[in-house]
């Protein structure tokens, strides 16, 4: 019991630490060549959307601005086919 | 010339001959403008993302060819007018095949490819519903409602 006290400030303070330093986050797909971006594909485009199915910006997956674009025109061509929702189920 | 990649979604009660007509229509297009057929991939019959025109499937076609482009306004054209037709996408794959005889080529191989995951797939699939109708014939009663069986399962394979 004392123990768990003890520990809780001490994570916190590590926790806001870290957030100040924010990893360079590098694009998933200069990094690996192999993955090329494609709308048939709806497992890997999924990776990109929120739960809400939006899509997650530049700012958070890290993607390069060449790759987002390629990225964004994909998903949208998934959608389109029902491939990929536009948004969650409601009703 | 140029190839285009056209994904169509036929709705999931049309019969096989209404599905081939509409194959046959879009084939009919390429040929007439003096394109080259490359290959049709089935995908199957998948769950939409969202409902269609009422529908919770759609059987999703993909077939590529070689054209000047002329052929892709006709081809969306017979598609607006079909009733039977969810969605279709037509997308340029490749803006300058210099070698075609190469191309078609590589299609055919790429097709014998998919025809044979296709097969896979489909065998995979039906192992599994056969393990899944083994399963239900296990136990009796309540096969109404699509999870809550399954977990009265588990709960009596642990007692």
């Amino acid at each position: 019991m004392v123990d768990v006290i003890a520990k809780r400030p001490a994570k916190k303070r590590r926790r806001a630490g870290r957030k100040m330093f924010s990893r360079h986050k590098v694009c998933r797909f200069c990094a690996d060549k192999e993955i090329d971006i494609d709308y048939k594909d709806a497992k890997t485009i999924r990776i990109f959307l929120t739960e809400r199915c939006k899509i997650i910006p530049r700012r958070i997956s890290g993607n390069c601005a060449r790759h987002q674009r390629r990225l964004t025109t994909a998903i949208k061509r998934a959608r389109h086919l029902a491939l990929v929702p536009y948004t969650t189920a409601h009703v | 010339m140029r190839e285009y990649e056209f994904v169509y979604v036929i709705q999931p009660d049309a019969t096989p001959e209404r599905e081939a007509e509409i194959h046959q229509r879009i084939d009919q297009v390429v040929a007439d403008q003096s394109g080259r057929f490359l290959l049709r991939d089935d995908w199957g019959k998948r769950r939409l993302a969202y409902e269609i025109k009422k529908f919770q499937k759609g059987h999703y076609f993909q077939v590529n060819f070689l054209g000047s482009g002329k052929e892709i306004g006709e081809i969306e054209r017979l598609m607006r007018i079909d009733a039977d037709i969810l969605r279709y996408l037509s997308v340029l794959a490749n803006e300058a095949v210099t070698d075609v005889e190469t191309r078609v080529v590589e299609a055919a191989k790429q097709a014998a490819e998919q025809a044979q995951r296709r097969a896979e797939r489909e065998a995979e699939r039906a192992a599994r519903e056969e393990r899944e109708k083994e399963r239900e014939r296990g136990l009796p009663g309540g096969d109404d409602d699509d999870e809550e069986p399954r977990f009265r399962a588990d709960d009596e394979d642990e007692e």
